[in-house]
């Protein structure tokens, strides 16, 4: 395999469901190898779409290749944790053990038990009993010991508590030091903003926004002021401007910032965490499509 | 080596490493002909990506203070006077907004300053 192959390669990917529901409107992605890549969306945004498109589950235009290679060719090489994390509810993690030893050859036994030991999941009970947090835990366990290259979890984390979720985390790294590649969706944006080398920020099928948190701490800075109807009207160059409550919010660039609002008394200015910079994105594209 | 990542700072990450080698050298911890962590061992060690840890490295080898030698990682080679004016360059990024702030209320530059070495003192 060539070095600089890319993971992912999403040439022009549009999804129209049933009814002319466009739910994906023609978007490139590429994802190069040894890398943490997170899609990032407010509900109905089109990132399980996006997954289901890459992992074949339905059909789509444009071209998707996987590893070089359309995904049915490498699908062995790709380890899926779904948004529900349904098990089979009647066999106990010893029973489920033995079924994926059965049916795959790149399982890591030894690795997925020292997942569900550091999880603390009980071997013996049935699936059934699981919370939804415990669900996740088993979920991951399997998934990070398939030795694939390609890693995609869609809400992988979901209803774990603080401290497993962020040794989930550092187990994901650890995937992306061992060279694999991984794209993930989440709802956390702290999350995001500890483990992701680049985020793609998915509003309304189409990608917004799509570069890495130092690339936004060094381009953007926030400016918040009391809302301003006028100042709102005069932000057409500005990345994004939203009203939340009484306060304007505006993303400029770095040298924008300063030439315009470092003498404006009631503006700050503050460099962006993703969160922020997320949610001003989001508040803008629904002020704009309104 | 270890030093903090603070996900939060004003600084970008991979700069936040490129100051921690720096700060290792300047404390001698690091001296010339020294081999650097790889990037594997440096990523895991301060919890960040292998990518940022690349940059960081690559960056600080376009400013002269590492270099690569091929198939064995990455050597020190600066001493601490050579790194020493590059520590100021994020200093002055971290400093930059919580000056401007009280530049904004009209604090003047005499009352920082003797702030600073007010700081400066209490630690000696």
């Amino acid at each position: 395999m060539e070095r600089n192959e890319l993971t992912l390669d999403i040439q022009n990917l549009e999804k129209t469901y049933k009814g002319n529901v466009e739910a994906v409107c023609g978007i490139d992605v590429k994802l190069e190898k040894q890398r943490i890549y997170a899609l990032l969306g407010p509900n109905g945004a089109g990132k399980t779409t996006v997954l289901k498109s890459i992992l074949g589950l339905i059909n789509y235009s444009g071209s998707i290749l996987v590893l070089g290679r359309p995904v049915d060719e490498v699908r062995e090489m790709i380890s899926f944790v779904p948004e529900e994390k349904n098990l089979y509810e009647n066999l106990n993690i010893e029973e489920t053990l033995k079924l994926i030893r059965r049916i795959s050859s790149r399982f890591d036994e030894n690795q997925a038990r020292n997942y569900i030991a550091h999880y603390k999941l009980p071997c013996t009970k049935k699936i059934r009993t699981f919370s939804n947090g415990m669900k996740s835990a088993m979920y991951i366990s399997l998934a990070l010991s398939a030795d694939a290259d390609f890693y995609i979890l869609d809400e992988p984390t979901w209803g774990l508590d603080p401290i497993m979720r962020d040794d989930t985390l550092e187990f994901i790294r650890e995937k992306v030091i061992a060279g694999k590649t991984v794209l993930y969706t989440s709802h956390i944006i702290p999350e995001v903003e500890k483990i992701a080398d680049e985020f793609f920020i998915m509003i309304n099928g189409k990608v917004k926004y799509s570069g890495d948190l130092d690339g936004i701490k060094e381009k953007y800075r926030i400016v918040k002021m009391p809302f301003d109807k006028k100042e709102l009207a005069s932000c057409t160059d500005c990345l994004a401007a939203a009203k939340e409550l009484n306060r304007l919010s505006i993303i400029v660039e770095n040298s924008e910032a300063t030439e315009r609002f470092y003498k404006t008394d009631e503006a700050t200015i503050s460099i962006p965490d993703l969160e922020e910079f997320f949610q001003i994105l989001v508040r803008s594209e629904n002020r704009n499509s309104r | 080596m270890w030093f903090d990542i603070d996900i939060r700072s004003p600084l970008p990450i991979y700069d936040q490493i490129k100051r921690g080698v720096r700060e290792e050298i300047l404390k001698e911890k690091l001296k010339e002909g020294d081999p650097l962590p790889s990037i594997r061992e440096m990523a895991s060690q301060i919890r960040v990506n292998p990518n940022t840890v690349a940059r960081a490295y690559r960056e600080l080898e376009m400013e002269g203070l590492i270099m690569a030698r091929p198939g064995l990682g990455y050597i020190v080679v600066s001493d601490r006077e050579q790194v020493r004016d590059s520590v100021f360059e994020s200093l002055s990024t971290e400093l930059r907004e919580p000056i401007l702030r009280l530049k904004k209320s009209g604090i003047s530059l005499e009352r920082l300053l003797e702030v600073i070495e007010k700081i400066w003192k209490e630690m000696n």
